[in-house]
């Protein structure tokens, strides 16, 4: 456990920080969490309004809408996102190379344990919203 | 694709939930006729009555989809190491009183008849015939195909042991809500993907 004085000096230190300063930094870490967009709740991308609300009125048991089926929609639509760039990477990365091989294998084996942390995440999120539904 | 997967009912989505669950990220060879069957011959163990059934049949398919396809991988890695192993051997024992060919000859030959082996059932035989009298014997080729992939193949069964578990996960859900349903899913769910694994293996 840190200090309260050395959470004050990294607290203090961090203020310092600007951040990457030349352009080709700041255009890069402009789309650090646009890479696969999952960093970001599905629920503020607007491209996912329509399907989170459908998908929430098909699972809410009664004619009142409610936040648990709301969040339970948004985990699924995340689950369905993560199987498509899962897929994306397989047709990529393995069966878009001319033969299979070792280092190809590796690249697909180290992209997919990326996208396994979301996966779980939005696994544990529907489970809750489902049992508390 | 294998008859234990032929159904004669087809089971589709239901309209509203179509547009959400209707897109499938299938790679490769996969076919949708075949993920429609594989869907279906889950499905009809107990079709979904509401919507969180159809949400969670559609998670076990697609886990069940992912494993297969997996099992696959793992199937054509070992094929493709036991292929290059086999043209290994094949210049490594090259018998110069057969052919009179260079180097570069012995190098051609032993990619060629290794493509043979790997798609041509005769060629095989008397391959694995010529490597055998050399010391050998084609379990010596698996095993050495399995070591050669053993980083691989342990990534694929890891990602298969990950799958099983959240398959595992969604029947205890299913359970949760219905147990004899969940029963019956699990045995549908596991008929196909092993179907399916013998198929590939084949």
């Amino acid at each position: 456990m840190p200090s309260d004085r050395q959470i004050a000096a990294n607290r203090k230190n961090a203020k310092k920080s600007t951040g990457p300063r030349s352009d080709a930094g700041r255009a890069a870490s402009r789309t650090n969490a646009l890479r696969h967009g999952l960093a970001i709740p599905i629920g503020t991308d607007p491209a996912f309004h329509e399907d989170i609300e459908n998908l929430t009125k098909a699972l809410s048991r009664s004619q009142k809408v409610d936040e648990c089926a709301r969040e339970a929609a948004r985990a699924e639509l995340d689950l369905l996102r993560i199987r498509k760039i899962r897929g994306w990477v397989f047709k990529t990365f393995y069966f878009g190379a001319d033969s299979a091989t070792s280092g190809k294998l590796a690249e697909v084996t180290d992209k997919l344990a990326k996208l396994d942390r979301y996966e779980r995440r939005a696994y544990s999120r529907r489970k809750r919203a489902l049992r508390e539904m | 694709m294998n008859s234990s997967l032929v159904t004669t009912k087809h089971i589709s989505l239901p309209t509203e939930l179509e547009s959400l669950f209707g897109d499938v990220p299938l790679v490769g060879r996969e076919r949708r006729e075949d993920y429609d069957a594989f869907f279906s011959a889950i499905a009809a163990a107990e079709t979904p009555s509401d919507a969180i059934d159809w949400m969670l049949l559609r998670d076990l398919v697609d886990l069940a989809w992912e494993i297969r396809r997996e099992r696959r991988i793992k199937v054509e890695i070992i094929k493709l190491n036991q292929t290059e192993i086999i043209c290994d051997l094949l210049k490594s024992t090259f018998d110069q009183a057969d052919r009179l060919g260079s180097a570069v000859n012995r190098i051609f030959i032993a990619g060629t008849e290794a493509q043979l082996w790997a798609s041509d059932a005769e060629t095989r035989k008397g391959i694995e015939l010529k490597l055998e009298q050399k010391g050998h014997d084609p379990h010596s080729v698996l095993a050495q195909a399995y070591l050669r992939g053993a980083r691989d193949i342990d990534a694929i069964d890891k990602r298969i042991a990950l799958y099983e578990l959240r398959r595992s996960a969604i029947l205890k859900e299913i359970g949760l809500r219905d147990d004899r349903k969940a029963r019956k899913l699990d045995k549908a769910s596991s008929d196909v993907i092993e179907g399916e694994f013998t198929e590939a293996a084949n």
